[in-house]
């Protein structure tokens, strides 16, 4: 119901996108100054069809996934709006609207960010307000279909962090090194998101967060690395949702000594993730390389640690470029294993027992990231405004390993699915 | 006497063939701007976004022509060796994570030489047969 809504809405949205593209190009060929105000924006309308009766496909942990192969419009479709705003040559600042399919759609998840930024001098920037985290280098701009070559980012590398932005401050130093730009940034603050978790919506707080990303950009090489700090907010005792396992298992104990442990395992307040990575692009045309690799290291064990990779190449061919791309995501933890005890003068207790040993193994299961994907797609240049893409991907995912999928019941075995996507990117 | 008529046709050829291939692109700022030169490099950083100032620190108002101009397409496909589609797929991942706001777009030559004798700090690039001396030239592409 709630998502029938929601797609409703973003289509109206959509629709509305011709009338701002005509307003939008009007405004900006209008002034001889450099404007005060700016508007633009990006918008993606597109298909994806995929996923099986157990196994939902989903762009990133925060959604609800599609299955049964059938065809999904909200899943990759989007409208962005910004407005930039210059204050004086030093102070200016900016509103990014993006509104999409997500499972809490209010107006404060709408804005993706906002913020205010002063520069010190050519080489110093802060800016302050909810800010774009870049984690990964694409990270920031995901939804913004036509500044990349795929259907969309990788979901080996990117679904694992269903963070997009934080709120706080970001301070930027860069300077001319050799022949291109070295950048510097150190950010820090607060962010969050909302999960499915069974049949309810919960929030997660991310708090602290802190990293820095250094980066070098020339004519053909972009090079980065990253290293971000965050800390699952002290009162959240346990992992969204994870409340009810936790209180069971507390009620079992003398029956099910492990309990206690397992129950340490659900705990998630306090506990730190770290996201470590190194990324490289190519570009010489008619060639476009592009490479990244993370490491997450979590103390989290329903967010275990990840070790994620892809490799992309690309070659134009006038307005077209094909590509292949291969992704990985291997979980690094040790699945655990849940054996409630049989205890054959209690056979009430024991199949209770054996629901909440079934429950938990699930809960489990459900968050390991084990699986590879080999893309090919092509990107077409319709205009220097609009790119049309479809892609194929072929996803092998590992036994107990469907955790970037909206899963049912975790396979038992290795499972091998098809992905397809369709979709026109635009700016304006 | 014949190799001189034959040189001097050569030589007009030349100039003919010359004048043809010169859909030369100059690069011009306001006349009271103290920028004289901007190298090849300079150029990049300022189009491409990774820089918001002149050499010299003054911040920058850049100008595009229009996307499906002629003179667009060939800026960019000599300075960057980009489509115009690429070099706004390139902005695109500036302007929509803030770090930059691509160059304002001008209809035409005519716009552009205006926005640049009104604005000291406007930066643009016009076809070199299109450039009069109420600006000043300080690049060229080609």
């Amino acid at each position: 119901m709630g998502s029938i809504l929601r797609k409703r809405r973003l289509a109206s949205a959509l629709l509305a996108l011709a009338l701002l593209h005509h307003g939008a190009t009007a405004s900006a060929s209008d002034g001889l100054n450099s404007p005060a105000l700016r508007f633009s924006g990006f918008a993606t309308v597109g298909a994806v069809k995929g996923g099986d009766d157990n196994l939902g496909f989903r762009r990133d942990l925060a959604r609800t996934g599609v299955f049964d192969g059938d065809a999904d419009w909200a899943m990759d479709s989007l409208l962005g709006l910004q407005l930039d705003l210059r204050l004086t040559e030093k102070l200016d600042g900016a509103v990014q609207m993006v509104i999409r399919d997500r499972l809490d759609d209010v107006l404060e998840n709408q804005v993706e960010w906002a913020f205010l930024r002063y520069r010190f001098s050519p080489d110093w920037t802060l800016r302050v307000g909810r800010i774009g985290l870049d984690v990964y280098a694409l990270s920031e701009y995901r939804n913004v279909g036509f500044s990349y070559l795929w259907v969309r980012p990788p979901v080996e590398f990117y679904a694992p962090v269903a963070f997009y932005s934080f709120d706080g401050l970001d301070l930027t130093w860069s300077r001319p090194l050799g022949d291109g730009m070295f950048r510097a940034r150190l950010y820090g603050g607060r962010t969050g998101n909302d999960f499915e978790v069974g049949d309810g919506v919960t929030g997660l707080t991310l708090e602290p967060i802190i990293g820095v990303t250094l980066g070098w950009e020339s004519d053909h090489w972009q090079l980065r690395m990253t290293m971000s700090q965050t800390e699952v907010e002290e009162e959240q005792e346990y992992f969204p949702g994870l409340q009810p396992l936790a209180d069971a298992l507390e009620q079992v104990v003398l029956l099910w000594p492990e309990a206690t442990n397992l129950q340490a395992n659900l705990k998630a307040g306090g506990s730190k993730v770290y996201y470590h990575s190194i990324g490289a692009a190519y570009t010489n045309a008619p060639w476009q390389v592009q490479a990244e690799v993370g490491y997450i290291d979590s103390q989290l064990d329903v967010y275990p640690a990840l070790l994620n990779s892809y490799v992309s190449i690309g070659r134009q061919f006038g307005a077209v470029t094909v590509y292949g791309m291969l992704a990985d995501s291997d979980n690094q933890n040790e699945r655990i294993e849940v054996n409630p005890p049989f205890i054959p003068f209690l056979p009430v207790e024991s199949a209770q027992l054996a629901f909440l040993g079934q429950a938990l193994q699930t809960a489990f299961d459900n968050t390991s990231m084990d699986q590879s994907s080999l893309s090919l797609g092509m990107r077409w240049d319709v205009r220097y405004d609009t790119a049309l893409k479809v892609q194929w991907d072929r996803t092998w995912v590992s036994a107990y390993g469907s955790g970037i999928w909206d899963t049912k019941v975790a396979p038992e075995d290795d499972q091998i699915l098809d992905t397809f996507t369709i979709n026109l990117n635009v700016i304006f | 006497m014949m190799t001189r008529t034959v040189r001097i046709l050569i030589c007009l050829m030349g100039l003919l063939l010359a004048a043809a291939a010169s859909a030369e692109i100059v690069v011009v700022v306001n006349k009271q701007n103290p920028v004289d030169s901007l190298n090849r490099r300079e150029l990049v950083d300022l189009y491409m976004g990774r820089t918001q100032h002149y050499p010299n620190g003054t911040l920058v108002l850049r100008l595009d022509q229009a996307p499906d101009s002629e003179t667009r397409t060939l800026f960019y496909r000599q300075l960057v060796n980009k489509s115009v589609a690429e070099v706004n797929a390139y902005w695109a991942r500036l302007l929509f994570t803030g770090r930059a706001s691509p160059p304002q777009v001008l209809d035409n030559s005519a716009s552009v030489l205006d926005a640049v004798r009104k604005n000291p700090n406007a930066i643009g690039y016009v076809d070199s047969r299109d450039v009069d001396n109420s600006v000043k030239v300080i690049g060229r592409v080609d």
